[in-house]
């Protein structure tokens, strides 16, 4: 089960945290840039609006100068005026024209200023009619109040629809300010609550990436911890196995030293007794009765078999001494060499039957098999011995195999054991060493020996001279 | 003049038994015995024990056991190699080793011969027999 105390689901718990900062904070940059930009955008619509009234309040002046120019004729007939009012007629169309272009998306004012013209236009006609009939009557001032009276009506219309079109303006102004004011508002809070939600996640992944951190910096000095004990482990392994090297080098060359005399000291007195038997029984053959002759010829006999015996020890301690050099080797060669000593026996040998060992020692090796099967086939009517290699679990195996006496199975245990003995010494005779001597010389190339025999149906010793193919 | 045999031999039993074989080999011999590596190499340079030696008795052949006290059959063989006067004297080495390192070292100190001490007396009556005739009156001596 996943918790937080894991490893993984506190690192993606810290990771969605930073996301969502990181979201977090593109959101309110964002809102921010738009409502910066309505902002700009509700600058320019007040800018908009003052721009209106300001044309408006031309607007007025232009009228009032039409005003004071009508009434500075009126009073002094001075064709002057005519030009002023001329000049403010201008100012008066061009105002409305430019309203029109402001409020064009305004279709309030744009009736508005749809209706302004014909009211300026009919206060113009009335002053046109006014200055028309003073040029040509001269000045009457009974009919100067009525077309004054008519202009004043006139100019208050006028002056209604001015200040509709600027209250429409103050009005539109007013709104536009408020939203400025709110949407200000609303952006410092967003920005305020954002940046604080953001700032406030973001400082959490910081406090709990800096806890990861600490926590892997424990973690990585406990490994190296760790890792300078092995390796001080393994210094005092190899420390100890070089130790254990040399003790073993040191006891094998003991013991070597130790055979070696054993084997020579041994054969010394042994030479002894032997030799000075037989020298009785050569000097002092007229003198010695038969069975003195018959004790001297035991000695003898005991002294053979004792030298054989240190012999094929001392060639069984060699095995385990001697370089090993791998060549290729003809086996039924060397087979047949050893069973060329041998009396009449059937060889039964394959067409083909090479390994790769050491000459001396597979010399030695197939001897004592060899010798072995025609010691059990001493009795057998037509004794008969086989060699050659099968498969075996992808293995090459090589066998010899004879028709001989053959073993229990149940004594296996001592067949390949220095002196261990299936048979009695006077059944068949030997050193008693000779499988232990194959087994010895299979192991130095890394092989293995083993046997397979039945009491009276013969046996098959198999063997590899190499180490099993991993 | 008989030709001298120097028989180096610290085992007494090894010792008769030579002997025996030598006196039965036919071959007329004075034999000269020493029991271990430094009286031999005494006797041959006329030193220690064997100072007072008669010069002229110089040894036709050595025949040399290995497995000697104090100095053993190999020392003994690499020194009378390495003097002038003993350099070229024949040497068999008879021993009872049938080690081939024995055998490879023997030649290499410049032994003339390896001979094995056989348990059968009558193979080691045959061995001494041949070594008596060949070195003693076949062999021309330096």
């Amino acid at each position: 089960m996943r918790t937080a105390h894991d490893p993984g689901m506190r690192g993606r718990l810290d990771a969605l945290g930073a996301w969502i900062a990181i979201v977090m904070v593109a959101v309110v940059l964002g809102l921010g840039i738009q409502s910066t930009i309505a902002l700009v955008d509700n600058t320019g619509w007040i800018d908009h609006t003052h721009r209106v009234i300001e044309v408006i309040d031309d607007f007025e002046i232009h009228v009032s100068r039409i005003v004071a120019a009508r009434r500075g004729f009126a009073l002094t007939g001075d064709m002057a005026q005519s030009a002023k009012y001329k000049q403010s007629e201008l100012g008066c169309a061009l105002a409305i024209l430019e309203l029109r272009i402001l409020t064009v998306d305004n279709p309030a004012q744009q009736r508005r200023l749809n209706e302004l013209a014909p009211a300026l236009a009919s206060y113009i006609t009335r002053w046109n009619a006014a200055f028309e009939y003073r040029q040509a009557h001269g000045f009457d001032a009974g009919r100067e109040a009525v077309e004054v009276r008519y202009g004043t009506n006139a100019f208050a219309d006028l002056s209604l629809r001015i200040d509709e079109l600027t209250a429409e303006e103050k009005r539109l102004l007013a709104t536009r300010e408020l939203r400025t004011t709110h949407s200000l508002t609303q952006t410092r809070i967003l920005e305020a609550v954002g940046a604080g939600f953001g700032l406030g996640l973001l400082a959490i992944v910081v406090i709990r990436l800096r806890r990861e951190i600490r926590r892997r910096e424990r973690s990585e000095s406990a490994l190296q911890a760790s890792e300078v004990a092995v390796t001080q482990l393994n210094q005092e392994l190899e420390r100890r196995i070089d130790e254990r090297t040399a003790q073993l080098k040191l006891s094998n060359d003991e013991l070597e030293a130790f055979s070696y005399s054993l084997i020579h000291d041994l054969r010394a007195p042994l030479r002894g007794m032997g030799s000075f038997a037989a020298v009785l029984l050569d000097e002092q053959r007229d003198t010695l009765d038969d069975g003195a002759k018959d004790s001297l010829g035991e000695i003898q006999h005991n002294a053979r078999k004792m030298a054989a015996l240190i012999d094929a020890l001392d060639a069984m301690s060699r095995i385990t001494r001697c370089e090993l050099a791998r060549v290729d080797i003809d086996l039924n060669e060397v087979i047949g060499a050893s069973t060329a000593k041998l009396g009449v026996v059937d060889v039964v040998l394959q067409a083909e039957l090479r390994a790769v060992a050491d000459r001396a020692l597979v010399r030695s090796l197939i001897d004592i098999l060899v010798d072995n099967s025609y010691k059990f086939t001493r009795d057998a009517p037509s004794p008969r011995i086989e060699a050659g290699d099968l498969q075996l679990d992808g293995e090459r195996v090589l066998f010899i195999r004879d028709n001989g006496a053959g073993f229990d199975m149940a004594h296996y245990d001592k067949l390949f054991s220095p002196f261990g003995r299936l048979h009695t010494i006077t059944e068949f005779p030997g050193t008693g060493i000779g499988l232990a001597t194959a087994r010895r010389i299979v192991q130095r190339h890394g092989g293995r020996i083993w046997a397979d025999g039945h009491v009276g149906l013969g046996a098959t010793f198999y063997f590899t001279l190499a180490a099993r193919p991993k | 003049v008989t030709k001298l045999v120097l028989l180096v031999e610290d085992n007494a039993t090894d010792e008769k038994l030579a002997v025996r074989a030598l006196a039965r080999s036919g071959v007329a011999h004075s034999l000269v015995i020493v029991r271990d590596g430094a009286e031999a190499l005494d006797y041959l340079f006329a030193t220690g024990t064997h100072a007072q030696r008669d010069n002229a008795l110089v040894p036709a052949v050595v025949l040399l056991d290995l497995q000697l006290p104090r100095i053993d059959g190999l020392e003994v063989l690499r020194r009378i190699r390495a003097d002038h006067r003993t350099k070229h004297l024949p040497v068999v080495v008879l021993t009872a080793s049938r080690r081939v390192e024995d055998i490879e070292k023997c030649y290499a100190l410049g032994g003339n011969a390896f001979v094995r001490k056989s348990v059968e007396f009558q193979d080691f009556l045959e061995a001494m027999k041949t070594i008596a005739l060949f070195w003693l009156s076949l062999n021309e001596a330096p």
